[in-house]
């Protein structure tokens, strides 16, 4: 960018300057709240749906079983908020598996994500001091911007698409989940399950010992990649309904065999056929 | 000791006889070899009580070190900025032990903007902006500090 201001002129002055010369290069600018501006091309603020501003606060709590920081927000009528200094968060240019992964630690969920996500950079500093569902709030709107969407699966998942595929996830979470919950397991502390871009063919035996029954494999199953990190505690049934949906995301399914002693990992769109 | 004061553009040339000379004496004598310093001096912004200098180091090691808005004192990396000049449009740094000042290119002429009537009687300080060939990051990087808001950007940007 070429410019330069012609006599005195104020912050003000400078500011509209600089907006004037992006808009002629089709990026605009548009405030949103008291604490930020959304850059991008013609319609990016429309992509700060009701939905993106409003998980930051269902996320700022906790989920069950995740103790910390609980109690003081609980027992509190006017709980403090913990704020984020100015320059807290600091993505430059930075690839986005690593900003989910403190996205992930931020909002104490665990992420279910495909393993092909679209993979802009992502630069996020922040400018000045943040709550966490600002900070959240942050995170949720760069990545709508950027044409990434964070959709809540129940109360310990988030489920990371890119934004054309949204409508495929509610089809997802309404799909009945298999699992069949072994009695008397203790809750699976957090990162417990600490897997990254493991062959689908790996995370079978964990599927196994987490069911108590062993999974067949269909033949020629797309030689899938796939991450799962529990950032909170899981019991059985909830690691199995969150391994469930990342076969889901990569269009694959563990149903039950029609003697209904066996289980199968087939591909997704079967299964929905052999319904109908 | 003098500074050894260049700018970006104009390094003195020595005669043919004299570079010859030196050719034959070595580099050791003959100061680095001319060429466009790897720090591009790519604005002064000066708002407030406020003044910033943008650069580009086309030879930093990390990407973050790349693109730089630096007040007067401050550091980052090897480059420390002394001094800022609005007015001449220049930046005396130093980088590493080497000091210098920076100018900007004579081309292209940017494109300019005035001030707003309802801002003539504002009491705020007079403030300046020159941008010379500074990139989006730069850019984005200028106005979130201009406006105080965090930046949310789409990566797809030009």
């Amino acid at each position: 960018m070429n410019l330069g201001s012609e006599g005195p002129v104020t912050t003000g002055d400078i500011v509209r300057g600089i907006e004037n010369a992006l808009q002629a290069q089709d990026v605009f600018t548009v405030h949103e709240g008291e604490k930020f501006v959304i850059a991008g091309k013609e319609g990016a603020a429309a992509k700060i749906t009701s939905e993106v501003r409003q998980l930051p606060e269902t996320l700022r709590r906790r989920p069950p079983g995740n103790s910390v920081g609980t109690a003081a927000a609980s027992n509190s009528s006017k709980p403090t908020e913990e704020m984020l200094p100015a320059g807290t968060i600091n993505f430059f240019q930075t690839d986005l598996d690593q900003v989910l992964r403190i996205f992930q630690e931020l909002c104490s969920r665990t992420l279910i994500r495909p393993e092909t996500l679209p993979s802009p950079s992502i630069t996020l500093q922040t400018s000045t001091p943040l709550t966490r569902a600002e900070a959240l709030f942050a995170f949720n709107a760069v990545f709508a911007v950027n044409d990434i969407s964070i959709v809540q699966a129940g109360e310990k998942f988030l489920i990371v698409v890119p934004t054309f595929e949204t409508n495929r996830v509610a089809g997802l979470l309404a799909r009945r989940s298999p699992a069949i919950v072994q009695a008397g397991k203790d809750p699976l502390p957090a990162g417990t399950l600490n897997f990254r871009a493991i062959p689908v063919r790996s995370l079978m035996p964990i599927f196994q010992e987490l069911r108590g029954q062993p999974v067949e494999m269909e033949a020629g199953l797309p030689d899938a990649r796939l991450t799962f990190v529990n950032q909170t505690p899981l019991t059985y049934g909830e690691a199995l309904r969150g391994i469930d949906l990342l076969l889901g995301l990569q269009d694959l399914a563990v149903v039950e065999q029609q003697d209904g002693k066996s289980l199968k990992l087939v591909r997704l769109k079967q299964t929905t056929s052999e319904k109908h | 000791m003098k500074p050894a004061l260049y700018s970006n553009s104009r390094r003195p040339r020595g005669s043919a006889t004299l570079r010859f000379l030196c050719l034959l004496v070595g580099p050791l004598s003959l100061p680095a070899a001319e060429s466009a310093s790897p720090i591009q001096l790519r604005g002064i912004v000066s708002f407030s009580t406020n003044q910033l200098a943008l650069f580009e180091n086309t030879e930093a090691a990390n990407r973050w070190d790349r693109e730089l808005l630096l007040g007067t004192g401050q550091r980052q990396g090897n480059i420390e900025v002394l001094e800022i000049n609005p007015a001449a449009g220049q930046v005396r740094i130093r980088n590493s032990l080497e000091v210098s000042v920076l100018g900007f290119a004579s081309e292209p002429r940017p494109s300019t903007f005035g001030p707003s009537n309802q801002n003539l009687e504002g009491s705020a300080q007079p403030g300046s902006l020159r941008l010379q060939q500074a990139g989006p990051g730069l850019v984005f990087a200028l106005y979130q500090t201009l406006v105080q808001r965090t930046l949310l950007r789409a990566q797809n940007l030009p």
